[in-house]
């Protein structure tokens, strides 16, 4: 098990990180009956200790996330907001009847869940794959050791 | 018409509701019994219960009732509430659960640390909790009024007391199990009926769904006017009168009834012939300018900007959810964020589902009940389709099941509300304990009560989506942006939620006053949230950017902690626990 690194205080935001002298360990794994060393690894004890490092990993995660869900809101949005607009500016689209049923309603009344429904699980998907490249880069043994 | 098997089954529903709040089953307000509990929880029952607690009168009743008055535009309110959620799923649902903030207040108070802010955010719970409530109140008094016969006032009153004595008495909410069991309740009842009538009477010409079609009466109906009712035609008509109509005594004469404005006393029996014009009481006539199957809703009498009132909607609806105060409760529950994406994406799936079937019963009113036309209350038109379309025992008793759940749908939100609003008072306001909560309870629900009297003549989702818009303008930029924006100060947030909400809440109260019936003011002030939420998101934006010197310390710790994944948390944090009350 990777021995955990002190938890320092929380940084006070507007005060700089720690310094990056702290990063510099050398950190002993065991791994059955093995020993390994990892030197100088960026990774999870610099998100801890809230270095230089540690802080850019957390907004490259934070980013990614946020691109993520901008995404797939931007998906949904642009679904669920062009059907007025693309109703207004063609009168003509308005009078289409399926089945003998008017569109909006077969629109509006069943066909946009399952465009929303396919959003959420692409998301759920996409977002569990972002936060497992995530551990596997900051903390690649301790996910292992973890499974 | 007393429908015998609709009282039965409201009584039982009631009966259940407060035998199990009596057992004094109680929410365990400290993280580490939630953390129990939420070990047991799978993601389905918790989507279950989450969706039962969400699904309100206006989803049950309102929405039906605004599609069969206003046209198709009301799909808005059934598409909207549940994109609210996967709005809910894609922006905040793992951070906010991984912050583990029990209320709204807490997070306020949590990622801000401002008590300042935190009394904003509880003055907005109560209001938001309160509209939310009205709604439901007047499902209750117009359910019982159609069931009973008795006043308005009547269901109203019993529905207050019903609650409030549950929640003071130990309340219901809380257990997983019976809100799940509301969902699928709830399902049902509309599920069953909107299947059953469909089958029964699905088949046949669609020619009121015709676009630019008035609706005719397919084939000869007699309509008995149970109330009196003015009623206008919009095409002159031939009809057999049996009682008095504008003010003449007939007696099973045939009559030329001109278009335009008519009146029936109640007790008159009207024949129409197949073909004749469907009449239509005032409450239930479309402005001019709009026919029935037009994707918009409007707003004001004179039916202007359709675009503005549609979209005003649709931004209300889908970032609402994220702003209401009972939801975040249900979240706590999942185990960690993971598990809060797959509950609301289960949550997701189950609305669209329950969805379905509200616009089938609106369809179904239009093609096959058209005499339901004349009622004075679009609210109350799904309660009396089944025994329309359906004489005789099988329609009570589809009658009935709808009435039930439409009452469960009353009880468990209004319950949940209550809480919430209880809850806030009680320690926010008055702070106090456990005492002091029922006494809130009972304040709260008696507030709620005498002020749903007079807003009967608003229909319940415009009552509902209202709440939305207040929630939209002043919790969702607060949640959006306290969980991604790490340079957003107290100042700002509390200037956001302020300028947002009560914007929000001035433009409704305006248009329940009256103040603007026609064009922009209507559209604008009718539904706001068009202008107000981005108002609140830029105030929010703005603000801090000019207060940058009083962010909070500590955020990169709270960044870490809501967006860092479950697997690295438990290495992160040696103490591993969650937020707790302070």
């Amino acid at each position: 098990m990777t021995s955990p690194a002190e938890h320092g205080a929380p940084a006070e935001h507007g005060a700089p990180p720690a310094e990056e002298g702290a990063r510099r360990r050398k950190v002993v794994v065991w791994q059955h009956d093995q020993a390994r060393l990892q030197h100088d690894v960026i990774g999870l004890g610099d998100v801890q200790s809230d270095t230089v490092y540690g802080r850019l990993l957390v907004r490259s995660l934070t980013r990614a996330q946020l691109g993520l869900s901008l995404m797939c809101l931007a998906i949904a949005l642009a679904v669920i907001a062009s059907l007025p607009v693309i109703m207004a500016l063609l009168p003509s689209a308005r009078k289409v009847t399926v089945a003998g049923l008017p569109l909006t309603l077969v629109i509006l009344g069943a066909g946009i869940f399952p465009v929303l429904m396919a959003v959420g699980w692409f998301y759920n998907r996409q977002a569990s794959q972002l936060e497992a490249r995530f551990i596997d880069l900051v903390d690649p043994v301790g996910r292992r050791l973890d499974a | 018409m007393l429908n015998v098997p609709a009282v039965a089954a409201i009584a039982t529903v009631t009966l259940l509701t407060v035998a199990v709040g009596a057992r004094g089953v109680r929410i365990a307000r400290t993280p580490d019994d939630f953390l129990v509990a939420a070990r047991e929880v799978p993601p389905g029952l918790n989507a279950a219960a989450i969706s039962g607690e969400y699904l309100s009168a206006a989803s049950f009743l309102g929405i039906a009732g605004l599609i069969v008055s206003q046209g198709l535009g009301a799909l808005w309110y059934s598409v909207g509430y549940t994109a609210g959620y996967l709005v809910l799923l894609l922006l905040v649902a793992a951070p906010l659960r991984r912050f583990g903030a029990y209320t709204i207040p807490d997070f306020a108070e949590g990622r801000f640390a401002s008590r300042g802010l935190r009394r904003a955010t509880t003055g907005l719970v109560l209001i938001i909790g309160w509209f939310y409530l009205l709604p439901q109140m007047k499902g209750a008094g117009i359910t019982l009024q159609l069931v009973l016969g008795t006043p308005y006032w009547v269901g109203v009153v019993a529905l207050g007391v019903v609650v409030s004595a549950n929640i003071a008495m130990g309340g219901m909410k809380g257990v997983t199990f019976v809100q799940c069991f509301q969902y699928w309740l709830k399902l049902c009842a509309i599920g069953i009926p909107a299947l059953v009538l469909l089958a029964a009477t699905g088949h046949g010409s669609t020619r009121n769904l015709s676009p630019d079609a008035q609706p005719v009466f397919t084939h000869r109906t007699t309509v008995q006017v149970q109330t009196s009712t003015e009623f206008k035609l919009a095409r002159p008509a031939t009809v057999r009168v049996t009682g008095t109509l504008d003010r003449a005594r007939l007696a099973d004469q045939t009559v030329f009834l001109p278009a335009g404005l008519h009146t029936a006393r109640n007790g008159a029996v009207l024949v129409f012939g197949a073909g004749s014009p469907v009449p239509a009481s005032l409450s239930m006539i479309q402005p001019a300018s709009t026919t029935w199957d037009s994707p918009f809703l409007t707003a004001g009498t004179d039916g202007t900007h359709p675009l503005l009132a549609t979209y005003g909607v649709i931004i209300a609806t889908l970032f609402g959810a994220i702003g209401l105060p009972h939801i975040l409760v249900r979240f706590y529950t999942n185990p960690d964020g993971g598990a809060a994406r797959r509950t609301t994406l289960i949550v997701v799936v189950l609305l669209s589902t329950f969805y379905l079937f509200p616009a089938v019963l609106a369809v179904l009113t239009r093609l096959r009940a058209p005499e339901l036309y004349l009622s004075k209350d679009p609210d109350s038109v799904v309660l009396s389709l089944p025994s329309l379309l359906m004489p005789g025992r099988p329609g009570e008793l589809l009658g009935a099941l709808v009435a039930a759940g439409a009452f469960a749908a009353f009880l468990s939100t209004s319950s949940g509300l209550l809480v919430s609003v209880a809850g806030a008072l009680s320690h926010d306001v008055m702070r106090g304990g456990v005492g002091t909560f029922r006494l809130c309870a009972i304040i709260a629900g008696t507030i709620a009560t005498v002020a749903a009297l007079p807003v009967n003549r608003f229909s319940l989702g415009l009552l509902v989506g209202w709440a939305f818009a207040i929630a939209a303008s002043s919790f969702c930029p607060l949640i959006v942006l306290g969980i991604w924006w790490r340079r957003l100060t107290w100042i700002g947030a509390t200037a956001g939620v302020l300028v947002g909400g009560g914007a929000c809440c001035c433009a409704i109260v305006a248009t329940m006053f009256g103040a603007a019936t026609r064009s922009w003011g209507a559209a604008l002030l009718g539904q706001p949230a068009v202008w107000t939420v981005p108002l609140a998101f830029s105030v929010m934006v703005v603000t801090s950017l000019l207060t940058q010197e009083s962010t909070p310390p500590h955020v990169e710790h709270m960044m870490l902690r809501m967006h860092l994944p479950e697997g690295l948390v438990r290495r992160t944090y040696h103490a591993g626990r969650p937020y707790s009350r302070a």
